[in-house]
């Protein structure tokens, strides 16, 4: 599936002793560190030579440079030779002109310098670049290769991309998980961080999907292959980190296209300079140091840096586009259920008036056990940690009211009032008061009535996230202005989370197609606009909206596609942390730009006033191409939001 | 407008990877070509009715870079 164009590291073989060997594992060394090699030898040799014009011989001192010069610069002219057959002008022919022009006056000092300076520059650059191919090959190791199926009755084992669906796969402690696909069978806890970013492992029982790539740290499982091979969505979420190293950001695409005929321009500059001053020096200098190196590189040292932090902490970023546009969402558009809450009704409270509690929740969900109405779930569930939940008879669903059934002969209702209205059972004032506090809370309230008389209310609602609490705050730091919230219920329950939750603005009662009415009108605000949903009913808006970012989609294709940003874990202070990486990484960029146009132009003028010289000019510049670099990797160490 | 993916061997330097795709963009019929330095990759977008994906090799070949596969 991947294949690396030089794998300099792991080609270093293991060699056994002998002279065959030994050549081969020196060849594999000098292929894996040539780079450093080359510009080792040549600081070397300049070293060298700088003594020896100290102790008086200049024609040892001057060989030396041109030793260094030629050992350094071979490459750089190689590639600029290759380039220019193509006719593209670019950095390398720009230094191979200035050592060779060094050279020719007889500045042998200056030409060894520009090229060692240049050799270790890039050095350091492919140094950066080839942590990304590390980060990729990292993951690729992750994929697993084998996978155990039960085959006519024997166990087997073959590659994991040969297993069908619907085949039965067997995991032992230890093992990578071959397939997506749900547990028919054990128990066992399973480190989910490859595709989620979670640290701590998830226990998995029958009925819970794991994912391959994952890893089953202790028990057993067997797995009822749904989605194997490429199709898993380990595979996919590789595809698009892949994908996504290819997609520049708009900046990086200016300053390339920029790069390209400056380039040239500088020539012409230059060769005008020797022309009108007749100053060979000041001409090659000019060269020199208007290299757009740290120009070229600003942009994606700063996103490789980001998107591989980013992919340590479960979150995919498209690419350098999206990146660059979530640095600058200022108005962020949540969907409730399912991202704000856990999209998982609970019994939040419940009220006796007569009875027991334990009677009344038992009889209650007797009856709701029936029924598929999301609120019976969580009644039923309730119940069952009581006692035996009696069997229930005669049931029948009031649409829009509740449901009624017989238990041991008596009659059961659950409700709300309208049923029990209709039904001739009495309401009084303080159960009325108590459904109305319940309701402006949020809360659902049910009522249970047996035989002809209420006996309680219990109150369900869709529980908060814990990381929802401070996320306003959260995203207000990370430079968000607005945090809006759209919701399908009602307007009661709407307003109280809303207001729990500290929301600057909410709607209730929303339809999907409101959801993309929403964004466009922040949009018309002049706001750039992130929707964050789970990607199921909110495909349409996560496009509609600048920023698209899914959550807890592992699993989802739709999501993943029509995303820019992806959540794998539904951890929503992931969402902080997503859009604190690309302000900040929008920030570095700008300051990478920003600081090497800068240093050009001090030096620039310090060409011009005669008080910068080659070699001094490209120490200068080189160190700003490091700068740019370094700065860039402190977004590797990137925190929270 | 079709895609292929080239994957190539011995990409020196992110400068380099740079250049091959400007070289490859100059081709008659190629109107996109994206280098990715980390992944070894070069995506094409081309017009078949100019240029075949046989055509697009030899101008990598050309420019000094071995293609070890596609896709």
């Amino acid at each position: 599936m991947f294949s690396f164009p030089s794998q300099r590291e792991s080609a270093v073989p293991v060699a056994p002793v002998g002279g065959l060997f030994r050549l081969e594992r020196l060849r594999a060394l000098w292929v894996a560190y040539d780079k450093l090699m080359i510009t080792l030898g040549s600081g070397l040799l300049i070293l060298l030579g700088y003594l020896a014009g100290r102790l008086g011989w200049p024609a040892a001192a001057n060989g030396l440079m041109v030793l260094a010069t030629l050992l350094a610069g071979y490459r750089v002219a190689a590639s600029a030779w290759q380039a220019l057959r193509f006719r593209v002008v670019g950095i390398n022919a720009l230094v191979t002109l200035a050592a060779l022009g060094a050279t020719i006056i007889g500045e042998y000092w200056e030409a060894a310098v520009v090229t060692f300076l240049f050799s270790l520059g890039n050095y350091l650059e492919a140094r950066t670049m080839d942590k990304t191919r590390a980060a990729l090959r990292k993951l690729m190791e992750l994929a697993p290769q084998v996978a155990r199926v039960r085959r006519e009755g024997t166990e087997v084992e073959v590659p994991a991309e040969e297993v069908e669906p619907g085949e039965l796969v067997l995991i032992r402690a230890g093992d990578k998980i071959p397939v997506d696909g749900r547990v028919v069978r054990g128990r066992a806890a399973v480190n989910q961080a490859a595709i989620t970013g979670e640290s701590l492992p998830v226990q998995k029982e029958p009925g819970d999907y794991v994912f391959s790539g994952t890893m089953n740290e202790s028990g057993y499982l067997e797995v009822e292959a749904e989605r194997t091979g490429e199709e898993t969505t380990f595979a996919r979420i590789m595809q698009l980190v892949e994908e996504a190293q290819e997609e520049k950001a708009r900046i990086q695409r200016w300053l390339e296209n920029f790069a390209r005929y400056y380039t040239p321009g500088i020539m012409a500059v230059s060769a005008l300079t020797y022309l009108v001053t007749r100053d060979a020096l000041l001409a090659l200098t000019l060269l020199v140091i208007a290299c757009p190196g740290a120009l070229v590189i600003a942009t994606p040292v700063s996103i490789v840096a980001a998107t591989g932090n980013a992919a340590r902490h479960g979150v995919l970023i498209k690419g350098g586009e999206h990146l660059e546009k979530a640095g600058r969402i200022r108005a962020v558009v949540l969907d409730k259920t399912g991202t704000l809450t856990r999209g998982r009704p609970l019994v939040r409270k419940v009220r006796v008036w007569r009875g027991s509690e334990k009677e009344m929740l038992l009889k209650a969900a007797a009856v709701e056990k029936l029924s598929g109405h999301p609120l019976a779930k969580p009644l039923v569930e309730r119940a069952e940690s009581l006692g035996k939940i009696p069997p229930a008879e005669n049931f029948q669903v009031y649409p829009g009211c509740g449901v009624t059934g017989t238990v041991d002969g008596e009659i059961i209702r659950v409700g709300n009032r309208r049923l029990m209205q209709e039904a001739s059972i009495p309401v009084p004032v303080d159960v009325e008061n108590y459904l109305a506090g319940e309701e402006s809370a949020g809360r659902t309230a049910v009522l249970v009535a047996i035989g002809e008389e209420i006996w309680g209310a219990v109150s369900i609602a869709d529980g908060i996230r814990d990381e929802a609490k401070n996320l306003v705050s959260r995203l207000k730091a990370a430079g968000v202005r607005k945090v809006v919230m759209l919701t399908g219920d009602n307007q009661r329950v709407a307003r109280a989370v809303a207001r729990e939750l500290g929301m600057d603005e909410y709607q209730a009662e929303v339809l999907p197609e409101g959801k993309v009415e929403a964004i466009r009108r922040l949009k018309q605000e002049g706001l750039v606009v992130a929707m964050v949903g789970d990607g199921i009913n909110d495909a349409p808006a996560l496009a509609a909206a600048d920023v698209g970012i899914a959550m807890g989609v592992a699993g989802t294709d739709v999501a993943m596609e029509t995303a820019d940003i992806v959540l794998m874990s539904d951890r929503l202070d992931k969402l902080p942390y997503a859009i604190g990486l690309s302000r900040q990484t929008l920030k570095n960029i700008q300051q990478n730009v920003t600081f090497a146009i800068l240093v050009v132009a001090v030096l620039l003028l310090g060409v011009m006033g005669k008080k910068v010289v080659l070699a001094s000019g490209m120490l200068i510049h080189e160190a700003s191409v490091l700068l740019v670099i370094l700065n860039a990797m402190r977004l590797m160490s990137y925190r929270n939001g | 407008m079709q895609t292929i993916v080239f994957r190539l061997e011995g990409l020196a330097c992110p400068e380099c990877a740079r250049n091959t795709g400007i070289i490859l963009e100059r081709q008659k019929g190629v109107k996109k070509a994206v280098v990715t330095y980390a992944t070894g990759k070069v995506k094409v977008e081309y017009d078949p009715a100019v240029v075949t994906p046989e055509e697009i090799e030899k101008v990598i070949a050309k420019t000094g870079y071995r293609i070890t596969g596609r896709g």
